[in-house]
């Protein structure tokens, strides 16, 4: 019993990293329709700045706060130079290719500067205490990154909306074209999507490094591949939804790694994924939750 | 005033417009008539910057804003109100009216704005908190009418108003902009429709195969002759005045 409320517990915390991950990527899916699969290469390249950053010596929270500045960046720069020129003439496949290709870039340079050895954070970057709860001992960290999670997940949705920047953001998710004749930039707001999404998805990372102390250049891709399951199970475009089915999957593979196999994680989400796709294609929140109509 | 001189626009191989030469002035009702595919809309977009001429110009005033972005033209004072009102179906009615505004700083004023707005239509008012996706063809049309106000434009565009409306909500629509056009509003108006667009337009164009093919006072001519232009697609079409 008390392995199982412990593997709930940490299925929740790895699910609430998912959860981060996901909602920056189905945003920029929503509003530019287009996979942006250097999402996680971009957050990972930013947090082996942050690793540098805590190995000099800058507390751990300060160091997120710089990756989180970097990653912006980084996706700011990936739209503006890989995606803009494409998407500007309708080639959305081919901007989806330049994807692949600016995370291979930034997985070479990651590689370069760092090694595909894992990195270790310090231990004492943060507490790490535990805690009783009815007899059993639970690490309180899962439970922080939890709430951490649904906090921004509620400050975001809160911020698209009831904030004019949200709802510039919709407006351009919606119809571009009508967005610019409000007076909306659109190429600020569509950076702006991108710095967003990078900065969520580094705070997702934090919470990573936070339970695990480790970080390893080829996890870019695997947050990529995890953000995209939710976001497709979810529903495409549904912040809740897609925060659900994050938490879901996070869930899953914890109770799959101690029950079944740690080598049956991916078969069995990748089945859960084809299944759902059967059952339900739209996404399990499906298009009324969506940004757009 | 908006000054279109020399407009030539296409996509891909087709041109649209064949070199327009149209002038709009400092609070004026100018119409543009044409039939079907006559590139009435291709010359609203341009005019607003969501499309790029290949050539000739476009000045608001005395601004040449031939290059400028869609958004940089709304903050100049130009407003366009779009073929088939194109609200931003997810956000609210009232949410809508506020994007209208949205280069605008004043957003105490814009709130008030927006209210006084929504009292004035009782029906829209009572769903400020719905989706505007929701609303029917003419309310949304009065929504998109609003939306374009609340930028405070002195210049507005109309992308035929009445498509797709009943008869009924057509009147209701042009008792709106016969007031905005009282207030001294700049507007540039483009119809299929000549009937009701003669009723505020003190000068009317007719727009065949990219060509401005006559230019007319409105009281000098009747929706029939327009309508024979259509066909004709030459100024020798019924009820011909002078060549634009």
């Amino acid at each position: 019993m008390e392995l199982l409320f412990q593997q709930l517990v940490n299925g929740l915390a790895v699910g609430s990293q998912y959860a981060l991950w996901a909602v920056g990527y189905g945003v920029v899916y929503q509003v530019l329709g287009l996979m942006h699969f250097a999402h996680g290469d971009t957050i990972v390249f930013a947090g082996l700045v942050a690793f540098t950053l805590v190995v000099a010596g800058l507390p751990f929270w300060l160091a997120v706060v710089a990756a989180a500045i970097v990653g912006a960046v980084i996706a700011i720069l990936i739209e503006k130079f890989a995606y803009a020129p494409l998407m500007a003439r309708k080639q959305t496949f081919l901007a989806f290719v330049a994807a692949l290709g600016a995370a291979y870039i930034l997985r070479n340079i990651g590689t370069a500067v760092w090694g595909v050895e894992t990195q270790v954070f310090p231990v004492d970057i943060l507490p790490d205490p535990v805690v009783a709860v009815g007899g059993v001992s639970i690490r309180l960290f899962p439970i922080v990154s939890l709430v951490i999670a649904i906090g921004v997940v509620v400050a975001f949705q809160l911020f698209l909306d009831r904030a004019r920047g949200g709802h510039a953001i919709r407006a351009v998710a919606q119809d571009r074209e009508v967005a610019s004749l409000m007076g909306i930039s659109t190429g600020r707001v569509v950076a702006l999507i991108y710095a967003l999404s990078a900065a969520i998805g580094v705070l997702g990372l934090a919470l990573y490094v936070g339970n695990t102390r480790t970080l390893t250049v080829g996890l870019g891709f695997a947050i990529t591949l995890k953000a995209f399951v939710a976001v497709v199970i979810g529903g495409m475009g549904s912040i809740r939804g897609t925060v659900a089915a994050g938490i879901a999957i996070g869930v899953l593979e914890s109770m799959v790694a101690t029950y079944i196999s740690t080598r049956a994680v991916d078969l069995v989400v990748f089945l859960v994924l084809i299944v759902a796709l059967i059952i339900r294609p739209q996404g399990f929140a499906g298009r009324s939750a969506a940004l757009r109509a | 005033m908006i000054e279109v001189r020399d407009l030539v626009v296409g996509y891909g191989p087709t041109q649209v417009l064949n070199g327009i030469d149209l002038t709009v002035g400092t609070g004026s009702v100018v119409a543009v008539l044409g039939p079907n595919g006559a590139g009435k809309s291709t010359l609203l977009r341009t005019v607003s910057g969501l499309l790029r001429p290949r050539s000739g110009s476009i000045h608001l005033g005395d601004t040449d804003v031939t290059a400028t972005s869609a958004s940089a033209r709304t903050r100049q004072g130009l407003a366009l109100v779009p073929e088939g009102r194109r609200l931003f179906g997810s956000l609210t009615v009232e949410q809508n009216l506020l994007i209208g505004g949205y280069a605008r700083r004043d957003h105490r004023a814009l709130k008030s704005e927006v209210r006084e707005f929504l009292d004035r239509w009782p029906v829209i008012g009572r769903r400020r908190d719905g989706a505007a996706g929701n609303l029917s063809g003419g309310e949304q049309q009065i929504v998109a009418l609003g939306r374009a106000l609340m930028s405070r434009p002195q210049m507005l565009l109309l992308d035929e108003p009445s498509l797709g409306l009943a008869p009924i909500l057509v009147n209701e629509i042009y008792r709106l902009i016969a007031e905005i056009a009282a207030t001294g509003m700049t507007i540039l108006l483009v119809e299929q429709n000549p009937t009701q667009a003669l009723k505020v337009a003190e000068t009317v164009n007719v727009l065949v195969g990219g060509q401005i093919v006559a230019s007319t006072p409105s009281t000098e001519t009747t929706p029939e002759q327009v309508v024979g232009h259509f066909f004709t697609g030459s100024e020798t079409g019924p009820g011909a005045t002078e060549e634009h």
